[in-house]
């Protein structure tokens, strides 16, 4: 399969590749014979160039059109077709899922390198040696990148928090490993096992650099594996921090093979011990002082925000450099440098550059990773291999047993200091993540070896560095994922922190760090909290350009954070909010739109000239729907005038929530241009409802205990009831106003698409990324099939079940369960409607209507929205407290809303996969839900209709009370042809309608195009035996684990689904 | 004071308070030690004031609500060793095997909850909220914007939209975070 991928989409590109080398190593034949390495282009790229420069002049006879320079070019050209090389297979690799599920992508690129280097030897086997991973190249050039990204991006807190028993296992657990290796192999040796003759420095030598764990390594195999937080940090800080130990054991014992064994004297060992300490804290202090000079440069960066990159990566990469001028611990320097810098810089540059920083950061990485890996393939293709089978299965062996007992070991001793215990699972995969890289292959090769004995003995010993790699790489890193998986190791639960969690966390902090005192030791929740204090005392002064105005700039921080995301979620998912720039004013767009909406009414032509993007409003424009009423008859000129200032004047409210007003939080960001303050502003509230509803379903998800049922998925929000929000997020909410809708929306004129991953996603972790998204398109041309009387009726009559929750604040709305409000208001509601208030135009069409549960708009507010989108739009929500009146004017005016059959409508709520409306046809239908309209559901029934839930079942939507709807399993292709829509019956339904949920199996090759007429009799004849019938399923589609997206309900449906 | 007030505490009542809170012998001689190190009046109970007096304490942001926290349980102005172990235990690591009820999640979380509950009510209002965020990210931030994140908060975690966050949403919006981990201190063995 691998070799079909490569064909299919690299062996023009290898064979390209090919014909250069022979054209190059056939135009320099000099060089090809010096054997250079492709990437230690530096020097032989000057020599190159003058001589071919010199052969050029000899001849000049006439001006030449066009020459060829490849001399002039050859090395960039190389370097970039082999970073381009390496990018298309990384593509490749990534279109075969399967290839990718099973081999880590280091292992594959591996192979690419070793397959590379196989045609390469065939072909051209005088370049072969040209082709391998010089130590320079690596050390210079390819690990810093992806150092600097392991440090830049290190879970500080982790890493800090698990600092000395990192530090144990990077040093201690080094030092053993190589003590233990090396003697072990100079054991192997001296019984003679071995061909080849090593003394015992040899072994140390080797044993020092095959030791040591390669951040590389771990870095590619654990950024797939996603094990928790600290496991991973352990393994990876380890194999950082050993850097330094590596390096001295390296140089030491080499500096000692090279003095001879006679001549050594324990000064030398001090000064072993010693330079480590310098190496050690040496890097790191030149780290944390480039780091901090990067930050403090980065203060005066603010009108050169174009390089603001430049210095981050520069002055990273000088850290490192600096480091290895002094023999120090590059590694080191250059992951402190970014550790330190990280914070400071980030509140110094703009959003772009850290965007900018972010991407090429990991894009640099990534394709030095690449390199890295095909080179070692590659490297891996020569002829002076030395095998000896004894010497390297020891090798391996050791390598393996001795990084156990060295993690058990050591596990212990941190584990009396640990407040939280590694366990037996986590020392496990600790042990076997002990990934060895290139880091000792660069290393290995940079033995010199200037006699053939020597020459022999470190073939030995880069033979068996690439077996050892090539093992640890293929079989740990292919196996420890099922392994995680199967050990059931503790996840990482990556989320984006809520805000409760943000404060609780940090209030945890606080209280650790007080405990702590208190009992008077110093752990590390003390020294954190002086670093802390030391850093907004000191630090932030220094560095920062802006001192952040709280002492808790993560706070706000995740405010924001969350602000944004939820302003981008929405405006993925219901359009955007530019929709009325350019419409000039309320009144133009009012007129607009109502002369639309008027004749809307009854032909579905106009309707459709209503853009779909109108759906993206949420601006709060309800204000305008709150003084919508009086709009009743008609939407002319004059009217629209007047209702604006009732607008007006009903944003002059003085208002509890007076806070909102300046909503605006701790803004980092200068560049965050006004409009983006004013979006995530205005649409805070808003959103923040939308992000609860889907944490409320997480967390229901999770709860085993069935919660009453008295939180309806409706909100009050601050004396404004909520009735829904229009979201189209807020499945449950709309589920429900179908519900109500009484399956009257048939012929499916909307479908509504559920992507599923999202959901899974969802629902699965309670993840609060992504959320539902919908498409609704209209796959009917017609609106013929919809009867808005009818469809008013029965929404007028179901309104009140969705409409009335419970208020946060406001007593007067305070605790109203459903029953009790749906027998008053349905009949005040009955009332109204036969005193045949039809829907004005703007009710029906506009879509703000729908907003009618938002809070008004602040004055101040307003003007802002007309400065952005030339419209006295809503920016801040101040609620207003409404009396009974106006919400039943509300519940009212929802209701009209609801009647609009548009597809816009739908598609702003994106509740349901489809939605049957009632066919043309249906005239029993009709009557019935004429009839079902007079009728006032007694008290008991409704208690029937909203039973307790279940504690057993889990409930993923959350508080979906009367009438339930659930997903349905698709294909892949869901929502995408009629087909897939619902039916319109259950036919478990009299089983259980003690429930009276009602729900029933939708299975998409089940599902019929249309309703006929011949289901709705059958939901007739229910409705007759006396159950509440017509209550339509709202189908989603979902993905095929149903148990994830399922809203349920009763037992026999979960029974059915898990059947499926 | 330290080896006299070591022999004060009584084998039986060593082993008593091990058996109750779970910690070693030494860790609770160790806490006595302590104990009495911050009873300054020698009067064998901790006021709030003793705890003020602990410099770190005074100037941690929360140190007024960790005091409150901690006098929680007794609801009275003094904490006499046996109550100062206990609270303490709520802080033991969480170890497989040993049921310990005392380090619980559930303790661990009530411990933060009553940290959040000044008045006492099992519910964290907006105010409460409020007072807490203001002390961890200090004045200069306006009302306003901290009650935005405090309304955020509240709207996150309130299942049953009353305002208020109950034990129980609070543990359920906590669900996610390691407390186990978050909420576990070194004891010295």
């Amino acid at each position: 399969m691998f070799s079909l991928v490569r064909n299919r989409k690299c062996a023009p590109f290898v064979l390209l590749l090919l014909f250069w080398f022979q054209t190059s190593a056939a135009e320099s034949a000099q060089n090809a014979t010096a054997g250079y390495t492709l990437l230690t282009e530096e020097q032989h790229h000057t020599d190159d160039g003058g001589e071919a420069h010199a052969h050029h002049r000899e001849v000049p006879e006439r001006y030449p059109v066009a020459q060829l320079n490849w001399h002039h070019v050859e090395t960039p050209y190389l370097i970039s077709l082999w970073v381009l090389f390496a990018s298309y297979a990384k593509i490749a690799f990534h279109l075969t899922d399967k290839l990718a599920k099973i081999f880590p992508e280091s292992c594959l690129l591996i192979l690419l390198g070793l397959v590379v280097g196989v045609i390469i030897y065939f072909a051209a086997k005088d370049v072969v040696g040209q082709y391998t991973l010089s130590s320079d190249t690596f050390f210079l050039f390819l690990l810093p990148p992806i150092v600097l990204e392991a440090g830049y991006f290190m879970p500080n807190r982790s890493f800090f928090d698990n600092i000395g028993t990192i530090l144990l296992y990077a040093v201690i657990g080094t030092l053993f490993n190589c003590f233990c290796i090396g003697a072990s192999l100079y054991g192997i040796v001296s019984l003679g096992w071995v061909d080849v003759e090593m003394d015992l420095l040899d072994c140390l030598v080797f044993s020092s650099l095959i030791s040591a764990v390669d951040p590389v390594a771990v870095l590619a195999v654990f950024e797939e594996v996603h094990v928790n937080e600290v496991l991973y940090i352990l393994v990876f800080g380890e194999s950082l921090l050993n850097d330094a130990v590596t390096v001295v054991l390296y140089s030491m014992f080499k500096q000692f093979g090279a003095m001879g064994v006679e001549n050594i004297k324990t000064v030398d060992y001090v000064l072993g011990l010693t330079s480590f300490f310098v190496i050690s804290v040496g890097g790191t202090l030149i780290g944390v002082v480039w780091g901090l000079l990067t930050a403090f440069v980065t203060k005066f960066t603010d009108h050169v925000r174009v390089i603001e990159p430049l210095f981050v990566f520069v002055m990273s990469y000088l850290s490192y450099l600096t480091a290895e001028v002094f023999g120090f611990s590059g590694i080191m320097a250059i992951v402190f440098c970014g550790i330190i810098m990280k914070k400071y810089v980030e509140a110094n540059i703009s959003q772009k550059s850290h965007t900018t920083i972010k991407y090429f950061m990991k894009m640099l990485s990534s394709i030095s990773e690449t390199i890295i890996f095909m080179f070692l393939g590659l490297s891996a293709v020569r002829d002076d291999h030395v095998w000896d089978i004894e010497f390297i299965i020891c090798t391996l062996f050791f390598c393996l047993f001795f990084r156990a007992v060295g993690v058990i070991l050591l596990t212990a001793l941190a584990n009396w200091f640990r407040a939280v215990k590694v366990n037996k699972v986590e020392q496990f995969i600790m042990a076997y993540g002990g990934l060895r890289g290139a880091i000792a292959f660069s290393l290995v090769i940079l033995i010199e070896a200037p006699t053939p004995a020597l020459e022999m003995k470190k073939e030995l010993m880069v033979t068996t560095t690439m077996i050892v790699v090539f093992f640890t790489v293929f079989v740990q890193g292919m196996t420890i994922k099922p392994l995680v998986d199967k050990l059931k190791v503790k996840r990482s639960n990556k989320h984006k922190p809520t805000m409760g969690e943000k404060i609780f966390t940090r209030l945890l902090d606080h209280s650790m760090a007080g405990i702590e005192d208190i009992i008077g030791s110093h752990g590390h929740n003390y020294w954190r909290d002086k670093y802390e204090e030391m850093d907004r005392k000191y630090l932030q002064p220094l560095l920062l350009r802006e001192l952040p105005e709280s002492k808790d700039t993560q706070i706000l921080q995740v405010y924001t954070n969350l602000n944004i995301k939820d302003a981008m979620e929405y405006v993925k998912s219901a359009g955007s909010f530019n929709i009325y720039r350019g419409t000039g004013s309320m009144a133009n767009f009012l007129r607009r739109n109502a002369s639309q909406s008027i004749l809307g009414q009854d032909s579905e032509g106009s309707l459709r000239t209503i853009p779909h993007g109108m759906s993206g409003i949420c601006l709060d424009m309800q204000s305008v729907g709150g003084a919508g009423e009086l709009a009743a008859r008609e939407v002319d000129d004059a009217e629209l005038h007047h209702l604006q200032d009732m607008v007006l004047s009903s944003m002059h409210q003085p208002s509890r929530k007076g806070r909102y007003r300046r909503a605006k939080h701790n803004m980092h960001d200068n560049e965050m241009g006004n409009g983006e303050n004013l979006l995530h502003r205005s649409v805070h509230l808003h959103l923040r409802h939308v992000v609860k509803q889907r944490r409320k379903r997480a967390k229901l998800a999770k709860r085993t205990g069935g919660n009453g049922g008295n939180s309806g998925p409706t909100v009050v929000e601050n004396g404004v009831q909520k009735l829904t929000v229009p979201d189209l997020q807020n499945i449950e909410v709309d589920g429900r106003l179908k519900a109500s809708g009484g399956g009257s929306f048939s012929g499916g004129p909307v479908e509504v698409k559920v992507h599923p991953p999202e959901i899974q996603r969802l629902d699965s972790e309670g993840d609060d990324e992504g959320g539902i998204t919908f498409e609704a398109r209209p796959v009917h041309d017609t609106f013929d099939s919809l009867e808005v009387p009818v469809l008013s009726l029965l929404l007028m009559e179901k309104a009140p079940l969705f409409t009335i929750s419970e208020d946060e604040t406001d007593p007067l709305l305070t605790a109203s369960p459903p029953p009790s409000i749906h027998t008053d208001g349905a009949s005040e509601m009955e009332e109204d409607e036969e005193d045949g208030i039809e829907p004005t135009a703007a009710e029906s069409w506009l879509p703000w209507k729908e907003y009618t549960d938002q809070p008004r708009v602040s004055e101040r507010a307003k003007e802002e929205t007309l400065g952005i989108f030339g419209i006295p739009g809503e920016v801040t929500i101040t609620p207003k407290e409404c009396d009974e009146g106006e919400l039943a004017g509300i519940v009212r005016e929802r209701r009209n809303s609801l009647q609009t059959p548009a597809p816009m409508l739908l598609s702003r709520r994106g509740s349901g996969d489809s939605v049957n409306a009632v066919p043309k046809g249906s005239n029993v239908l009709r009557k019935l839900l004429l009839r079902r309209q007079s009728e006032t559901i007694p008290p008991h029934l409704y208690n029937s209709l909203m039973p307790p839930v279940s504690p057993s079942r889990t409930r993923r939507f959350s508080d979906v009370r009367p009438y339930e709807y659930h997903a349905v399993p698709q294909d892949d292709n869901f929502g995408d042809s009629p087909t897939q829509t619902s039916k319109n019956h259950s036919p478990q339904f009299p089983r259980h309608h003690h429930h009276h949920h009602h729900h029933h199996e939708h299975h998409p090759h089940r599902e019929k195009d249309h309703p006929d007429d011949e289901s709705t009799l059958q939901a007739v004849e229910e409705k007759n035996n006396g159950n509440i019938a017509l209550v339509p399923e709202i189908v989603l589609s979902s993905p095929k684990s149903q148990d994830d997206v399922r809203i349920d309900i009763s037992d026999e449906s979960l029974e059915k689904e898990s059947s499926v | 004071m330290g080896s006299r007030s070591s022999i004060l505490l009584r084998d039986e009542e060593i082993d008593e308070i091990r058996k109750e809170t779970g910690f070693s012998h030494n860790q609770i001689i160790r806490l006595y030690h302590r104990f009495n190190r911050l009873d300054k009046g020698n009067n064998g109970f901790l006021s709030r004031e003793d705890f003020l007096r602990i410099p770190e304490l005074a100037i941690n942001p929360l140190g007024d609500r960790i005091i409150h926290a901690f006098f929680g349980i007794s609801r009275d102005q003094t904490l006499n060793f046996k109550q100062f172990v206990k609270v303490l235990a709520t802080f033991r690591p969480v170890q497989d095997g040993s049921d310990n009820r005392l380090n619980s999640r559930e303790e661990k979380l009530k411990f933060a909850f009553k940290m959040y509950d000044v008045d006492g009510n099992d519910k964290i209002s907006r105010d409460e909220l409020l007072l807490v965020l203001q002390m961890m990210v200090g004045a200069n931030i306006s009302e306003e914007q901290l009650g935005c994140i405090a309304d955020r908060t509240i709207q996150e975690a309130d299942g049953d939209n009353d305002g208020l966050i109950s034990f129980e949403e609070f543990c359920g919006a906590m669900d996610r975070t390691d407390v186990e981990q978050k909420m576990s201190i070194r004891f010295l063995h």
